[in-house]
């Protein structure tokens, strides 16, 4: 059940909304468990059970870190907990992978291949185990105490707003919230405005520029010509953004609502002037956690360039892959990690100087910067986006080098989305990437004006997300 | 803040929201949406069915179909599009709508005429030749009428973006023509004929907001084909002038779903014969694409045979159809060359159908 979906919008968040705040104080984490687990078993209904195994093992792994004081013991509790929780991931996740990897070098070898059946990839998995991850190891590091009750703890991991796209909420964020809502009509009001903010974003503005990337990308490679190649990763670049911050804006909100107060997750990543700033900018809640819970305790940079290279790559390629279980998102990772490695030594030096290059002034040093960023990134989504590695590799040689089998009038597909709408949306979503409404336009927000405005914004989108399913046949009457 | 605005803003919010749920209280938005669905019924809901994940997809579908005023949403949805008037691209499970130069509306699968690579055939069409022998044996002759396509009559009205990535020549249908005649089918070029009639002729072939031929056009061809093909001689008595359309003629427009009548104003045009006598015997089989439905009309509405006419469109043919076929004196086959360029297309599955049964015969 997606957000921007007629069943999400017009069925399960009304009902969930009126039963949350219809009901007494102390019923209200039980409402949003059930609606919760209902919402995912909705789409996953066999794979509720094993987030619900995994939110009772981590429970009492959790009761027992505060039970003790002996470090051994707590260690193995810690260890544990975190294997069982990785072991779930990997076996629903990595298993096919690994399985179709093996196979691969059985295969060359002429070996029999390994056959077992398909597993299915839980949804949002990813999304819950790290959150389950953060708790255990906030319990152990005492910063806080483990949750006494189940049904309490059931309701942090499976919270329906950011379970099965994140942003990774960490037990200590909303810690006091579990316990201590009311109801706030401020809050229900800020809730509502990002909630309709996302839904903007994600129908208006994502979901109009995915005919373009997925026009592209659709097509065999060799069909592209060089400019349809840049229009294409541009408009998946925007694509990303906006589909993603949507979900975020939507998950924040409806936090809100409910009285929850998330952890932003993204800050204007397309504004950033280096690799190193798009990682603070870019789905902070996973950088973040990566940072914390991996990157640190590796020994981070203080141990050494070379550790602190290594400890880049490691960290990279793990989060390319925790985007999914193909070699794509691994070589993405590591095409990050290999930026942000040279970011830290010559090549850093040589942006810093451009920042400052005598002649420029700074904000033209600055533009070079987010355009360098902009372009790094950008050859970055192709890895993120085409079906093969063999595919990303010929579209990022017609990007660079063009396409000498076609021209750009032969390439039939960009009717689909050559209009001027199109073009109006990409050129709002490119402005919107970049923090317009900071500063001197900062006394727009929560003005009246721009209340009128969310109100219209949402009517819009509102009746677009309902409707778009409708697909009648043209010869109707036949 | 004032906190009115905050409060107007809550309100349309949970408004909205619960708008579509009043369908489940019996509330009917009355708002009459055009183009055919497939609905889906309410599932019944069963443990496994839900366990199994059966009954969600099933229950979402219904809902999205259902819920309380869809029909006010999707006409506002479409005005929004209108409104905007930067390009009004409506999809729909045939292609896409697209509004070309005038206000003329395409269905953008037509616009398949002018792509580059014409030379492509289906090895299939030349299967025709074969069957056309074998039905001989029975006394059945065979036709073909090439149907118009709006976007070769029209070329000067597709839209900009859409003839910078097309070729100039609508080569599958010249190359088919070719190829027809080559083998020595009966064929109509209704095409040529048509595309006269919009430079020449008093009215205009097509509607501005139908996908398919009007019945002036239908009817001339019909008229010269009888000619060519001496199935007797027919005239028109006079041409029926009407806004409201005939057919198909404002089928796409209805499809845009907007609060106002799209192009309100339009004439239609339909040819009426002088009562002829029959001169064609025995029955007539008509095969086709949707474009045969306005020539089938014509057909019988030129009171030229007084034996049995059969249709068939898109529906696989069965045994029944078979000996229907069989017992005609001749089968005329109507499709548009995009029709006839799509191997997919039923026309190749009915001849594979005849010619193993002819064959199974002999």
């Amino acid at each position: 059940m997606v957000f921007s979906s007629a069943l999400f919008l017009a069925l399960f968040l009304p009902i969930t909304m009126g039963l949350y705040f219809l009901s007494q104080e102390k019923l209200r984490n039980y409402i949003l468990l059930f609606a919760s687990l209902f919402f995912y078993a909705w789409g996953e209904p066999k794979a509720v059970l094993v987030m619900l195994g995994l939110i009772a093992i981590s429970y009492y792994v959790g009761i027992l870190l505060d039970k003790t004081n002996n470090i051994r013991s707590r260690k193995i509790f810690l260890t544990t907990g975190i294997v069982l929780n990785l072991a779930a991931l990997f076996f629903y996740k990595y298993w096919m992978f690994f399985l179709d990897n093996t196979n691969f070098v059985l295969e060359s070898l002429n070996f029999a291949p390994i056959t077992i059946p398909s597993i299915a990839l839980p949804i949002g998995i990813s999304f819950y185990v790290f959150q389950i991850i953060s708790y255990l190891i906030d319990v152990y590091k005492k910063e806080v105490p483990s949750q006494k009750s189940l049904s309490t703890l059931a309701t942090y991991v499976s919270l329906f707003p950011q379970l099965i796209a994140g942003p990774i909420v960490r037990y200590k964020t909303i810690e006091e919230d579990l316990h201590n809502r009311k109801i706030n009509f401020n809050n229900i009001f800020i809730g509502l405005r990002r909630f309709v903010i996302g839904l903007g974003k994600k129908v208006l503005v994502a979901d109009q520029i995915a005919v373009i990337a997925d026009t592209v990308f659709n097509t065999p490679v060799a069909q592209i010509p060089c400019l349809f190649a840049w229009v294409g990763i541009l408009a998946y670049t925007l694509q990303i953004f906006f589909d993603f911050s949507a979900y975020s804006d939507m998950a924040i909100g409806l936090g809100r609502v409910f009285n929850f107060r998330f952890l932003e997750n993204f800050n204007y990543p397309y504004y950033a002037k280096s690799i190193k700033d798009f990682w603070r900018r870019w789905h902070i809640s996973l950088s973040s956690w990566f940072k914390d819970y991996l990157y640190i305790p590796l020994g981070g940079n203080r141990k050494g360039k070379l550790r602190t290279y290594l400890n880049l790559y490691i960290i990279f390629a793990l989060c390319g892959w925790w985007h999914g279980a193909t070699w794509g998102f691994i070589v993405w990772g590591i095409y990050h990690g290999t930026w942000l490695v040279l970011e830290r030594g010559i090549w850093g030096r040589f942006l810093d100087k451009i920042k400052n290059i005598y002649l420029l002034r700074a904000h033209i040093g600055n533009f070079i910067l987010n355009i360098y960023t902009w372009l790094i990134v950008m050859v970055g989504w192709v890895f993120f986006r085409a079906e093969s590695l063999v595919y990303a590799k010929k579209f990022i040689k017609i990007m660079f080098f063009g396409n000498k089998n076609v021209t750009i009038n032969s390439f039939y597909p960009a009717t689909n989305f050559l209009t001027f709408s199109n073009l109006f949306i990409v050129i709002i979503a490119i402005i919107l990437s970049y923090p317009i409404f900071n500063g001197k336009y900062e006394k727009f927000r929560y003005s009246n004006s721009e209340t009128i405005l969310l109100t219209v914004l949402f009517f819009v989108s509102y009746v677009f997300a309902m409707t778009s399913t409708f697909s009648p046949f043209i010869y109707f009457r036949f | 803040m004032n906190t009115i605005y905050k409060k107007i803003f809550v309100t349309t919010f949970f408004v909205l929201l619960s708008l579509p749920m009043t369908y489940c209280l019996g509330i009917k938005d009355n708002t009459v949406i055009a183009g055919a669905e497939v609905l889906t019924d309410l599932p019944s809901l069963q443990k496994t069915s839900f366990y199994n994940r059966n009954f969600q997809p099933l229950f979402e579908s219904w809902w999205n179909s259902h819920f309380g005023f869809r029909g006010f949403m999707l006409k506002t949805k479409n005005q929004i599009y209108d409104w905007s008037n930067l390009s009004r691209i409506h999809s729909g499970s045939f292609g896409v709508v697209v509004e070309g130069v005038d206000e003329y509306l395409f269905t953008n699968v037509y616009f398949g005429s002018f792509y580059k690579n014409c030379s492509f055939i289906p090895k299939e069409i030349y299967r025709l030749k074969e069957l056309q022998n074998l039905l001989k044996k029975y006394g059945i002759d065979v036709f073909v009428i090439l149907a118009p396509n709006k976007a070769v009559t029209y070329p000067d009205l597709i839209p900009y973006r859409y003839k910078y990535f097309l070729g100039t020549d609508c080569g599958y249908y010249q190359t088919l023509y070719k190829t027809l005649q080559s083998n020595g089918i009966k064929t109509f070029d209704a095409q040529q004929l048509i595309s006269n009639i919009r430079k020449n002729g008093q009215y205009q072939p097509f509607s501005v907001t139908g996908t398919h031929w009007n019945y002036y056009s239908a009817g001339m061809t019909f008229l010269e084909a009888a000619k060519k093909f001496n199935w007797g001689n027919i005239e028109i008595e006079k041409i029926d002038k009407q806004v409201t359309p005939f057919f198909t003629e404002r089928d796409i427009a209805d499809l845009l779903n907007l609060w106002y009548t799209y192009y309100p104003k339009q004439m239609f045009y339909k040819p009426i014969f002088k009562k002829t006598k029959a001169s064609l015997s025995g029955n007539t089989t008509i095969i086709g694409n949707s474009f045969s439905n306005e020539f089938l009309h014509m057909f019988i509405e030129s009171g030229l045979t007084n034996g049995e006419i059969y249709h068939f469109e898109n529906q696989p043919l069965n045994d029944k159809d078979i000996d229907k076929i069989l017992n005609s004196r001749r089968i005329i086959f109507v499709y548009t060359d995009i029709a006839l360029i799509n191997q997919e297309d039923q026309f190749y599955k009915k001849i594979d159908v005849l010619l193993n049964k002819l064959k199974h015969q002999e």
